[in-house]
């Protein structure tokens, strides 16, 4: 009971009777079509014995010596790929993976990619992200992981949780928000232990709560780290857990949705100088920085207790 | 062939859709009239606009309905279905190739049953062989722990008694390839033309008259003397294919 190669299959794709050349992508009008079908017109009949029609395509100013149909099979394969990885419990594409559907034909790695973007943004408006690791002996150096997660490209407006219903994925959005805006407005690292008390004060940690599967959760999914500090005080030796944003969250979430987030939470009574407040506990700029600086007002301490928030399910 | 008017609303359901993977209409619809301004009416073209984007990556968008409940979903699913590594992403070839010996057995079963017991399927594991006829590894708990991870990711449905049958989204997604690998087992429902692995046959049993719990419905609806849609015979619904609730599934499987 063998399956098909799914090599034939290249031309079974739903054609509109296009000859040779691949489905209705080609007819989209949006952007620049750099692709160009150099065998669209031609008998493929003919194509075997005629020394001056080479079946090649070109991507940008590449040529690459492989058939339109079988470039294409890779793009569409590799977008697949990453859609329904999006499903696994990493949710995460490898480079490696992607390699393995090219077969032999490695050296496509990049223009395929390129393409596989490309479609993924104007069907799905998401594109593929490499998660980084960020250095963290001072040098903030950013290193590849050759591992990529699928994100958004879409306006920020549009997913405001009031247009949509996430149902339980609201209260999982809801709680991670908190979570990277408290590490957020400590410059990027909390003690575990100090987490954990402000889950108190937001009675998460009551009897029966899953905050640590959650907290599993998230370090899984990257959306957090962990890492250990030890460190002598006056009553010897000490040992902490600091959390701060995984490689998801950093590329993922945009800084500006954690200080909207925050300015949501203090709603219409927030002080007029709260986001210069939260930019300078948090050492970041965002493009609506307000020259105001008048008000040296100290970090935010957390999000205040039994807010009224609509992100957030307690 | 895309119309001019795909946008990033249509993009934002399929994100919805995406992250859901299967979802009732009725929360289909919902999601639709949360994101557009367009009429009620539209949701037909709008999943039609979107199915055209799709096209160039051999997805589609596709309305079906669960066999037992009748309840109508809404799909992500790939066109063309010949392989199945390519359909059931994260897993590794061993688990796959488990995988279809467990359809196998399904598709296999005596009695137009369409189901195995999770015991059976369990003992399986340890009959799997590679290419080469050499046993493979899978050990029972592993067995066990993939089992759920099959029905967790609606692979398979497992029923209280502990049956394991094919569901929507297998039905959907395998489709051409359980129509070609098992054309002798594989029946299509007399109303709507779709798989069937559990429903309603004519009594007669020479006859291949066969439907959907939720076609038989629509069918007899105004029927005052039920007959069978092929053979006239009358026709009350009582002989199923399928499992029957609340029964359990044979522990013996039958090989190809």
């Amino acid at each position: 009971m063998d399956e098909d190669d799914y090599e034939s299959r290249g031309s079974s794709q739903k054609s509109n009777g296009k000859r040779g050349a691949p489905s209705s992508s080609q007819s989209h009008s949006s952007g620049s079509q750099k692709r160009v079908m150099r065998d669209i017109d031609d008998d493929s009949d003919q194509d075997d014995h005629a020394p001056k029609t080479i079946r090649a395509t070109t991507v940008g100013s590449k040529v690459l010596d492989i058939l339109p149909e079988d470039f294409e099979r890779f793009v569409k394969d590799t977008v697949r790929l990453a859609i329904f990885s999006s499903h696994s419990e990493a949710a995460t594409v490898k480079r490696d993976d992607i390699k393995a559907l090219l077969g032999t034909h490695t050296r496509l790695y990049d223009s395929v990619f390129e393409k596989a973007q490309e479609r993924l943004r104007k069907v799905f408006g998401m594109e593929m992200a490499e998660l980084t690791t960020k250095g963290r002996s001072g040098k903030n150096e950013e290193k590849g992981t050759k591992t990529y997660i699928l994100r958004s490209t879409l306006p920020l407006d549009l997913l405001g949780s009031e247009s949509l219903d996430w149902e339980d994925q609201l209260e999982d959005q809801g709680l991670l928000m908190v979570i990277l805006s408290l590490i957020m407005v400590r410059e990027g690292v909390i003690f575990e232990s100090h987490l954990k008390q402000h889950f108190r004060r937001l009675m998460l940690m009551e009897e029966g709560s899953d905050i640590d599967k959650k907290m599993d959760m998230f370090l899984k999914k990257r959306y957090i780290e962990k890492s250990k500090l030890e460190y002598l005080d006056e009553s010897g030796e000490k040992i902490e857990m600091e959390v701060r944003w995984g490689a998801r969250a950093r590329a993922e979430i945009p800084e500006e949705n954690v200080v909207r987030f925050i300015e949501e939470i203090f709603g219409p009574e927030a002080p007029k100088t709260l986001r210069a407040s939260i930019e300078k506990a948090s050492n970041i700029r965002t493009k609506t920085t307000d020259s105001n600086d008048a008000d040296a007002a100290e970090a935010s301490n957390g999000t205040p207790c039994g807010s009224s928030s609509n992100a957030i399910r307690l | 062939m895309t119309t001019p008017d795909y946008s990033d609303t249509h993009r934002l359901f399929l994100q919805a859709l995406i992250s859901r993977r299967l979802m009732t209409e009725d929360a289909a619809i919902q999601l639709y009239a949360h994101v557009s301004p367009f009429d009620q009416d539209d949701f037909t073209d709008f999943i039609n606009t979107v199915n055209d984007s799709l096209s160039s990556v051999e997805l589609e968008i596709r309305r079906a309905q669960d066999e037992a409940t009748g309840d109508k979903i809404v799909a992500l699913t790939n066109t063309n279905e010949q392989k199945i590594a390519q359909v059931a992403t994260g897993y590794s070839p061993l688990e796959l190739e488990y995988f279809k010996h467990l359809l196998d057995a399904i598709v296999m079963a005596d009695d137009e049953l369409y189901c195995i017991s999770s015991t059976a399927a369990v003992n399986e594991a340890s009959k799997l062989k590679n290419k080469e006829n050499k046993s493979l590894q899978l050990t029972k708990a592993a067995a066990e722990d993939l089992l759920t991870r099959f029905v967790h990711d609606k692979w398979l449905i497992k029923s209280k008694t502990g049956a394991l049958s094919l569901s929507t989204r297998t039905l959907l997604e395998l489709q051409s390839f359980l129509k070609e690998a098992y054309e002798e087992q594989v029946q299509e429902c007399t109303l709507c033309m779709e798989i069937i692995t559990k429903g309603q046959r004519c009594n007669v049993a020479a006859c291949a008259a066969r439907l959907h719990q939720h076609c038989a419905k629509t069918y007899f609806e105004n029927m005052n003397n039920p007959a069978c849609p092929s053979c006239r015979s009358p026709w009350d619904g009582k002989t199923l294919i399928g499992l029957a609730p609340n029964v359990e599934a044979p522990h013996t499987i039958r090989r190809r």
